[in-house]
């Protein structure tokens, strides 16, 4: 952690509303990218990005520093999703088609086309489809790229836990994209 | 060392988490053996499909309406112990000099003030001095008789005086009730 940020977070414990403004404009994408991965959708992912940064401001005063504040917004962010994801499975509303990544608005790229697009609804709706846990080991690692502690730490597990995870997660990736081998 | 082995392995290797001599193993493994081999390629490329998923930007400006939640939510997203927890995380209150200050300061004045109330003598109240009166008139005119059970009932002062939110109000009650006694340990 830089110190500008440890500077940050110990305002923010005091309540210090730019500091939170600071904090979210810094976070926000990161967080609502792992939010729409896990949830396959834009507007949940909006909803969840801004419960993630509520629950932050209401729960900042339990983060001890032992990890870095990312991994704790991960955590924060993942057991939201989870939560969200247990929830949706209990009384389903939606379904996988919500996926629209025509409307989703991505860091500019040459190649961004019709294929390519189409290529990617397809890739997310392998991931959404994933097991829960499954899903988030897969965006933490895969997307975010974090490291094999780190994501322990998001995941509230062991090492040992996340490398066996890990594998299996990647291995059912693996056989669902041979499975829908044509739409990639 | 064995496929079923190698395989249960090929997250760890793709991620270089492995020591020196087990990666040596699979790769040797990985060169003769076409099974691991596909298995390998099978899941580096998946992953990377999904590694190569772009980045998004998040729709528009979030925050005024996350600062408007944050307003409507107020102070009643949090719980008692929350608060404190809050209220315990200010410097001030941490601070080593400043936080026994004001405590010593606050807690004098909360004793300053009950000593006060304590000590307030009855005479300063004027439904008090009234009773006062009236109990010495009272003991003078009984002295030499006997007592009736209740020496107070029917007079005007006492059942102004015993008018319970009035009494508790001015705290005479308690008066009244040391008159009483003492009115009855004098005789």
């Amino acid at each position: 952690m830089s110190g500008e940020e440890i500077v940050l977070i110990q305002r923010l414990k005091q309540g210090d509303e730019k500091a939170f403004e600071q904090i979210f404009r810094r976070y926000q994408k990161r967080v609502y990218n792992v939010a729409y991965r896990m949830t396959g959708n834009r507007e949940t992912a909006e909803d969840m990005t801004q419960e993630v940064f509520l629950r932050l401001f209401q729960k900042i005063h339990k983060f001890k520093g032992k990890s870095s504040f990312s991994t704790w917004l991960y955590r924060l962010t993942v057991n939201l999703c989870l939560d969200h994801l247990r929830k949706r499975n209990a009384h389903p509303t939606g379904s996988l088609e919500d996926i629209d990544e025509k409307a989703l608005i991505y860091e500019r790229t040459p190649e961004d086309d019709a294929i390519l697009r189409e290529r990617r609804e397809a890739i997310q709706r392998i991931i959404s489809s994933l097991p829960d846990k499954m899903r988030a080991i897969i965006i933490l690692r895969e997307i975010e790229g974090l490291s094999y502690k780190e994501i322990a730490e998001a995941m509230s597990c062991s090492m040992g836990r996340v490398k066996s995870l890990l594998h299996e997660a990647r291995m059912e990736l693996k056989r669902r994209m041979e499975r829908n081998k044509g739409e990639l | 060392m064995r496929c079923r082995n190698v395989r249960r392995k090929l997250s760890e290797f793709l991620d270089g988490e492995l020591d020196e001599r087990t990666r040596e193993e699979i790769r040797r493994h990985l060169a003769i053996c076409k099974g691991c081999s596909k298995e390998y390629d099978e899941m580096v490329e998946a992953v990377s499909l999904v590694r190569a998923l772009p980045r998004l930007e998040p729709p528009g400006d979030m925050w005024p309406a996350l600062k408007m939640k944050l307003e409507s939510a107020g102070r009643s997203r949090f719980t008692w112990r929350e608060r404190l927890k809050r209220l315990m995380a200010q410097p001030m209150v941490q601070h080593p000099v400043l936080a026994p200050l004001i405590l010593f300061i606050v807690a004098g004045a909360l004793a300053t003030m009950g000593w006060w109330m304590f000590t307030r003598s009855g005479s300063d109240i004027p439904e008090m001095q009234l009773l006062s009166l009236y109990v010495q008139e009272h003991a003078r005119y009984y002295s030499r008789q006997i007592l009736p059970s209740d020496p107070f009932l029917g007079s005007e002062v006492v059942r102004e005086l015993k008018a319970p939110a009035k009494v508790r109000k001015t705290g005479s009650s308690y008066e009244l009730q040391t008159y009483i006694s003492l009115y009855y340990e004098g005789e």
